[in-house]
């Protein structure tokens, strides 16, 4: 049995433009397909009680989760617009442990995802009404009067940003910013610590 | 016998004020010591005057008011001890104090590194050129400084140090203090919350100041490579700057002015607020960076 001697091919124009396969195997595996489905559709809807076969709810139940999930990003992507984007939250100025809580909690860091950044800062924050407690009061006040400016310029900043977002100098005040309230945080934290006993 | 009122409340004032002057008996000691050693020095309330003479030695001067103050001094290996105590030992009458005040004054050699540390008692330094540690919560400070590495810091009292023109480090902090420096050379760093900044540097190789909520108001003149840094968030800031070999400048606002003297516009940013003003001053060695949010800038080299 001799087969044709493939044409040496010299050039790319001179290959083929198309290449019919030898079989169609599309029919045999449509074949085997539905031989496997049959008795699947059969168990699944004995154990539903004959009421919805299988391939029928499954598309549903796939639509509703994508639906929750597209729902859920939404619900997400709103509270974020608004809680970084939101215009300052007047705080409340106080001498008093609720004034320096309204003052930390009202501050986002949506911009900031450094780990260390958070957990440092949150653990200033946790300490923060203790230590104002030990400064004299006078102090106190003008802390939580300075944080409260800190906040204030940092939703400020937030907001042109979301205006422009690609203004670096935008960008380098915000995390200026953050810098400043770390600096007032370490402050406090330096004069409630070491002012104690002599 | 008939005793007249007189009779009975003349003696008993008598004596309760002869009572009342044994109680206010100066103290006073004097213990040798290094002439470059270490003198720690604290009180709670009242006042820490230390001074700084020729001898190698440390003499304490000190009016006790009351029973239950005392003064403490020890010495030995380079060290020397003096603290006022209270029923339970060296200034532990709680953060506050709440005790009688006692005005202490105390000698030290005059290269001795020092130590002060008080609550609400004023602290006055003088002559001493060795290198100071000196913290209050409440009592403001008055220094003058040698060129040694100092730093000085409160929580509320108003700090405000002289230098000797001779190049030193000097590390200033206050939370709502305000500080005010004059002739220190070398570095400066200091740093507030709420207290206004006002430093003279007659040679400046390094400044960085920063602010919360109060202004910024520095004269300096800056060595060659000389560099200035600072930050407000809602302080003002001016600043006259002058370097024999120049320097170059920046300067950075959110919603702050920013003018200088040299005739230069700030740019502003595209469609909000923020504006950036930068330049060069004759040979721009040095380095000045300015930054606030909303408080305004001027800059000016007169």
């Amino acid at each position: 049995m001799n087969e044709p001697t493939p044409a040496k091919v010299s050039k790319l124009s001179e290959l083929p433009r198309e290449i019919p396969p030898p079989r169609d195997g599309w029919p045999a595996l449509e074949a085997k397909l539905r031989e496997a489905r049959a008795p699947l559709s059969e168990g699944s809807a004995e154990s539903q009680g004959g009421t919805a076969p299988a391939r029928r709810s499954r598309p549903r139940i796939t639509g509703i989760a994508a639906l929750a999930a597209v729902l859920a990003a939404v619900v997400v992507g709103i509270s974020l617009d608004r809680w970084m984007l939101a215009p300052a939250h007047p705080t409340a100025v106080t001498a008093g442990t609720e004034g320096s809580r309204g003052a930390s909690e009202a501050l986002p860091v949506a911009y900031v995802t450094d780990p260390r950044y958070l957990r440092e800062r949150a653990a200033l924050l946790r300490s923060l009404d203790a230590r104002l407690a030990k400064l004299p009061p006078a102090t106190r006040t003008k802390v939580l009067q300075s944080l409260a400016t800190i906040h204030q310029s940092m939703h400020s900043i937030q907001q042109a940003l979301g205006r422009e977002p690609g203004d670096a100098l935008l960008q380098e005040l915000l995390i200026d910013t953050y810098q400043d309230e770390m600096q007032v945080l370490s402050t406090v934290q330096e004069a409630s610590g070491g002012s104690g006993e002599t | 016998m008939k005793t007249s009122l007189f009779g009975t409340v003349i003696p008993a004032a008598s004596l309760a004020l002869a009572l009342g002057t044994a109680h206010a008996s100066n103290f006073q000691r004097q213990v040798a010591a290094d002439p470059h050693g270490e003198v720690e020095v604290s009180n709670i309330t009242g006042s820490i005057i230390v001074s700084a003479w020729d001898e190698p030695a440390v003499s304490v001067t000190a009016d006790l008011p009351s029973d239950t103050q005392r003064v403490k001094v020890t010495g030995g290996h380079g060290r020397t001890s003096v603290c006022v105590t209270y029923e339970h030992g060296c200034g532990s009458a709680g953060f506050f104090g709440g005790k009688t005040p006692v005005r202490l004054e105390v000698r030290v050699p005059r290269g001795s590194e020092l130590d002060v540390s008080a609550v609400s008692a004023a602290v006055t330094s003088n002559g001493v050129t060795g290198r100071q540690h000196l913290h209050t919560v409440s009592g403001d400070i008055h220094a003058s400084l040698g060129s040694g590495d100092d730093e000085v810091n409160s929580v509320s009292g108003d700090i405000d140090l002289h230098g000797s023109a001779a190049d030193g480090t000097l590390h200033v902090t206050s939370v709502s203090g305000d500080l005010t420096v004059t002739d220190v050379a070398g570095e400066l760093e200091a740093r507030t919350v709420d207290g206004k900044v006002t430093a003279e540097l007659p040679s400046a190789r390094l400044v960085r100041i920063n602010t919360t909520s109060s202004g910024i108001a520095l004269h300096a003149a800056l060595t060659s490579g000389g560099t200035v840094e600072t930050e407000t968030v809602s302080g003002e800031q001016k600043f006259d700057l002058s370097a024999p070999a120049g320097y170059t400048y920046e300067a950075k606002s959110f919603s702050g002015d920013i003018t200088d003297c040299f005739g230069q516009e700030p740019s502003k940013s595209g469609y909000g607020p923020g504006s950036r003003l930068s330049g060069t001053r004759g040979g721009g060695a040095g380095h000045v960076r300015i930054k606030s949010l909303s408080g305004d800038i001027s800059l000016c080299d007169h």
